[in-house]
Formats: C-alpha cells, structure tokens, sequence
C-alpha cells in the first residue's frame, strides 16, 4: 500500500495500522508488549487481571472474525457457534470421554489439554467450512441468515442433546491446564497464558492477511467478481475464510472451557457474536490492530460497566449501547477507530473503487 | 388421521403468522437488497404496543403506567400504525444514509438496529414474559371457541388469523399489480436508477414500503399475542428469521411467494416438531435445515426467478 495513503491519518493510527516506518511500528508494539507483560505487576487485584484475561480471549475472537467480515467482506452473524464448538469439544473429551467413560485421571494426560486447545480449533474449522459451502454460490447476505441461525442450532443442541452435553446444567470438571506440572491455577498464570495466546493469534493472522492468501480475501471483499476474473478461486478463498475464522474461535473455546472449567449454553448466547461484531467494527474492519484495540476498548468498557448496580439491573444497557454503537458508527464512520485506509475508500457511500494510486496510473 | 388434521391446522395458522412477517422482509429485499432484521422486532413490537392498548394498566420503565383499554380490533390497527412510524424512522436513520454504500454496511446497520430495539423494548417493558389479555368474542368462559372441522379442532380465532391473512395478501397484492405507487414499487425494484430518472420518487417508495412491511409485522405480532398469549422481547427472533427464511422458500421479492413460503414452512415446522423424534425440542433448528437445502439445491425458491448472484 502507497505511503501517501498513510501520511493522512495520525501517526499512531497509521503505525497501528501496518503503516508509518516499520522502526516505528516496531517500537510501538514493543512498547504495548512491554506494557500488556508488567501489567500484572502494577495491578493489585485479580479483579482486573481476570477482567483482562476475558479482553485477551475477546482480541482473538475479534480478530478471527475480522478474516471473515474485515477482509473477506461476509457478514458472519453467528461467529460465536464455533467458539461453541471448541469449547463443547474439549469438555465432551476430556471430562464426559476420558474421564466419565474411560475412568482416565485427569492430571496423566495434562498434554491433551493443549491437543484439545489445537484440535478444538481444527473441529471448528471444518464446521465453519462445512458451513459456509451451500452458501458460496450465493450473495453474501445468506451467510449471516445462514450463520445466525447456525448460531442458534448449535444453542439449541447444546441445551437439549443432554447426553452430549448434558443439557442446561452444563459440563463441569474441565481440568486447569498445565505443563510438566505447571499449573496455571490462578489469575495472574491465566493472564500470561491468554496475553501469549493472543499474540500468537494477532502474529499469525498478520502474517496471513499480507500473504498471498489475505490478498485474496481482500480482492475478494473489493470485488469478487473481478477477483474472481484475475483468476482468484473465490469459493476456495472464501471457504478458508470461513475455515480459518472458524479455527480461532474453536481454539479461544476450549480455552475458555479449561479456564473457566465448566461450560454452559449461555456462555454462547446470540449477544455475544453480537459482541465480537461490534468489537470488529468499532476498532476497525480489515487491519489487523483495528479488533484487538477495539476488544481492548470495548470489553474494559462492557466488562467495567458490569460493576454498577444499575447496569447489573438493567442488563439491556449493554445491549443498546451495542446497537447504538454499530448503527452510528455504520453510518458516520464505517471505517471504525482505525481502519484502514482501503476499507475507509470502500465504505465511503457513493464512491465505489478506491481511486489508483498516482504512481500506478503512470505505469 | 385427526391429529394430522389438528396439525395441519396448527400450521397453516402459524405459516399465516410468518407470512404476514415475510412480506416486509420480501418487499424490502426486493427494492433495496437489504436483510432488515429488524422486522421481526417490529413484529414484537406490535405484540407489546397491542397489549398496552388493550390493558387498563401496564409497567413501563418500572413504573405502572394507566392505558386506554381498548377493544383488540382496536388496539392492532393503532400498533400497525404506531410500528408503521417506526418503521420509517427506523429506515430514514440507519439505511437511508446507506443507500448507496456496500451492502456489508447496511447489513451490520440492520443487525445493530434489530438488537437495539430487542433491548429497547426489554428497558422499556422489562424482561420478564407479559400476559396478552383474552379477546372476549374468541372465548367463552376463559377457553378459546372452537369448532370441530374433518377431526380438528379449529378455534375461531385460528379461522379469524387465516381469514385476515388472505384478505391483506389478496389486497396487497392488487395494491402492488394495480397502482401507481404498486407500479413504482415493481419499477424500482428492477432498476431504482432508471425509475428515478422515468419520475420515481424511489426514496418515496422505499418509504413506503418500509411502512407496509412494518404494519403487517405489527398485525402478525397483534394476532401472534391473541393466539399464545405473551410478549417478551426477544419473541421476534425466531419468527423474523423464519419469516425471512419464508421469503427466500417462495422467492424473494416475490408477494405470493412470501404467502406461499409461509404456509409451507408453518405447515413443515407443525408437522416436524410433532412427528419426528425429539421434534418439539428441536423446532426451531428446521427452518435452518430448509433454507440449508434450499440454498444448495433451489436458490430462487418455489416462485421465484433466478435470483443473480452478485448484482
């Protein structure tokens, strides 16, 4: 991308934006790392670690679905059924397979913990693949139908296959994870434990959206048939998509199950995809730092808001602030918080392709 | 034998409700290309605006509030026309301004509004189920009226849901092939651009569609109310989706169509939840299995033309 394009907006935007001299991007995430690692140090309560462990699993989360609805451009409403997956995969195995049916002690297979993390991730891939298949041929707009009410079977199954998933009273005893006797049992382990998943997460996902894969994607949300013209397979690309979305919220699932132990239908309500699109959109749609930022925002305000009494009351606050949220900022500033500089061209009502650039038309 | 008969009963009545839903959803689609989840919260909403007219007293933000206590013939007409208002409202805020932006934008815009008004309307009447009042001339003596017809047995107001379904479809489809704003509608739904330049006033038309979807959502949610007797917030899920899942069944855009989508999918969903195993549990996932194979095998639905991919 041009650097005249990154010039125009605020130099920490930019930088955060994969633009800016790459010595100053560099220093800027360096600083946030230094800054999210001493964090515990300065807290005193594990009232915020915890509450920083949830934004971290919400920076994944977010950021998986920003390859679907960011760089792709599919609406996927129901983005939390794969965080579903995960979660109910590694709780049926662990505890209702090799526990309750193979009478295996929990603590002698420590490794399988970090196979299910991996695995969970896998089994939702596939779903997100197997998913979004009848939908290739069609507009876009059937998807989110299609995964709103994916979303919604999957909530259903969980509440009512209580011999899978024990129905509404939840699968308890899902094991702590630990390593060669390294237990991460409390706040603080847990902390480190999402904050190294999250950057695992955020590294992988840059990668891949400036690999010749996130190219695609974006071609594919630009203009799908002229991608599809410059001889981009679209339905595969828009299947990884999906795929690979998919695999980062199955894989925040099952971690979800081991910290929390226990797994319940509501820890997957519709509000929550809800939530993760309105962490994508607010920070951004199509740039990588854009959804972590915003989960970082948004989840402190949302999860600080819990704290009042009237919120705790009036639960729908949230709800609507939510939907403010995403209608205003559609409609006054699609691009979100920092979003890039292409998708901002993009949104912009009324100019449909971004104008080339300068030095292009020369050529 | 009369169980089926009591089931197919069941269902014409319930694939009436989600054709009444359906229209707005096919009608806006048709023009505008847009999901408007939102519908099926309007459609909650006429249940709640109906109940408040219909009560001497209700609760709003915590605080008992006196009503009317009108007639029900009364109080539907006064919810189709309070959710018709805000329908528009609701169209002149958050898609008007994104007419002409990528259809990701309005989608996201729809699914912020649909979850707005779902919180709204919880912060307004709280969270908990509300009772809708009986209609004195469907009962008598505190149980519905009914009358036994081939086994079944069909209450008057299963018959009365029916009977206005017809009428408004019928008279919705005259409005839409015979006048001239039924004109503009089919003319801006083949090309907004050139209607506008032939004397549409397509934002007009938009307009007005946007009412008339709301309106029916808001008579299916009165007439939802009289049959199951309750209104809570989040009621419009699942009858919205399904009524979407409905126009897309006959094809969408397409006013028979959404009718016809409805009674088929009313009609499966009845006889799938009593008859298959586990049925009832599972009712609401069937809807999704159809549009499923719907989208795989017959994307332009029963009466629909081909639906283009990418226009």
């Amino acid at each position: 991308m041009p650097d005249q394009f990154k010039t125009k907006m605020n130099p920490l935007a930019a930088a955060l934006a994969g633009g800016g001299s790459t010595a100053v991007q560099r220093a800027i995430i360096g600083a946030l790392l230094v800054f999210a690692v001493t964090l515990p140090f300065m807290l005193q309560s594990n009232r915020w670690l915890t509450l920083f462990t949830i934004v971290f699993i919400y920076v994944v989360l977010a950021s998986g679905l920003n390859i679907v609805v960011g760089f792709t451009g599919l609406l996927d409403l129901g983005y939390v059924a794969f965080y579903a997956i995960g979660g109910y995969f590694t709780a049926v195995v662990m505890v209702q397979v090799v526990r309750n049916k193979w009478g295996i002690e929990l603590d002698s297979v420590w490794w399988m913990v970090w196979m299910n993390l991996l695995l969970g991730g896998v089994v939702a891939a596939i779903a997100g693949a197997i998913l979004g298949y009848p939908t290739l041929r069609l507009r876009g707009d059937y998807l989110a139908i299609m995964t709103l009410g994916f979303h919604e079977i999957i909530r259903i199954v969980a509440n009512n296959w209580v011999g899978l998933t024990r129905g509404p009273s939840g699968i308890s005893g899902i094991p702590k994870p630990s390593i060669f006797g390294f237990d991460f049992n409390t706040a603080f382990r847990f902390y480190y434990l999402a904050l190294f998943m999250a950057i695992v997460s955020l590294f992988v996902i840059s990668r891949m959206v400036r690999s010749r894969i996130g190219r695609a994607w974006t071609a594919i949300r630009e203009d799908e048939v002229a991608a599809e013209a410059m001889g981009i397979h679209t339905s595969r690309y828009k299947l990884l998509a999906y795929a690979s979305g998919g695999f980062f919220a199955g894989t925040m699932g099952a971690f979800l199950g081991h910290y929390l132990n226990f797994i319940h239908p509501s820890n997957f309500k519709l509000m929550e995809s809800i939530t993760v699109l309105s962490l994508v959109v607010l920070g951004g749609m199509g740039n990588v730092a854009g959804p972590a930022l915003g989960a970082i925002i948004w989840m402190t305000l949302l999860e600080w808001l819990r704290d009042f009494e009237f919120v705790q009351d009036h639960p729908e606050v949230r709800g609507m602030l939510m939907g403010i949220v995403l209608v205003t900022l559609m409609v006054f500033r699609p691009k979100g918080l920092l979003g890039s500089r292409r998708v901002s061209l993009e949104m912009k009502p009324g100019s449909p392709a971004p104008p080339v650039p300068k030095e292009v038309q020369g050529g | 034998m009369e169980q089926l008969a009591q089931q197919l009963m069941n269902g014409l009545m319930l694939g009436c409700l989600y054709a009444l839903i359906a229209v707005g959803y096919t009608m806006v689609y048709g023009i505008i290309e847009l999901i408007n989840f939102a519908f099926g919260e309007l459609f909650m909403f006429g249940t709640f605006i109906s109940i408040a007219m219909m009560v001497d007293t209700i609760t709003l933000f915590g605080r008992p509030v006196p009503m009317p206590g009108l007639s029900f013939f009364l109080a539907v007409p006064i919810a189709m026309v309070a959710v018709a208002a805000m329908g528009v409202t609701i169209e002149r805020l958050a898609y008007r301004p994104l007419r002409n932006a990528p259809r990701l934008a309005a989608l996201i815009s729809a699914i912020g509004m649909s979850i707005f008004l779902m919180n709204f309307s919880q912060a307004i009447f709280g969270s908990k189920q509300v009772f809708f009042p009986d209609v004195p001339i469907f009962t008598e003596a505190g149980l519905a009226k009914s009358l036994t017809i081939g086994g079944a047995q069909v209450t008057y107001l299963q018959l009365f849901v029916v009977f206005i379904t017809v009428v408004a479809m019928v008279a919705l489809n005259l409005f839409v092939q015979r006048t001239r704003v039924g004109r503009a509608m089919r003319a801006s739904a083949q090309d907004k651009q050139t209607s506008a330049l032939m004397g549409v006033n397509v934002n007009r038309v938009i307009a007005i569609t946007f009412i008339i979807g709301s309106a029916m959502g808001a008579l299916a949610g009165g007439l939802y109310g009289a049959v199951y007797h309750f209104a809570r917030p989040d009621m419009g899920f699942f009858p919205g989706l399904k009524a979407f899942i409905a126009a897309v069944l006959g094809g969408i855009g397409n006013i028979p169509g959404a009718f016809l989508g409805g009674l088929v999918l009313g009609m499966i969903e009845s006889l799938a939840s009593a008859y298959l195993p586990m049925g009832s549990q599972y009712r609401d996932a069937f809807a999704f299995v159809i549009l499923i194979l719907l989208l795989s095998f017959k994307p332009s639905g029963l009466l629909g033309s081909t639906v283009s991919e990418k226009a």
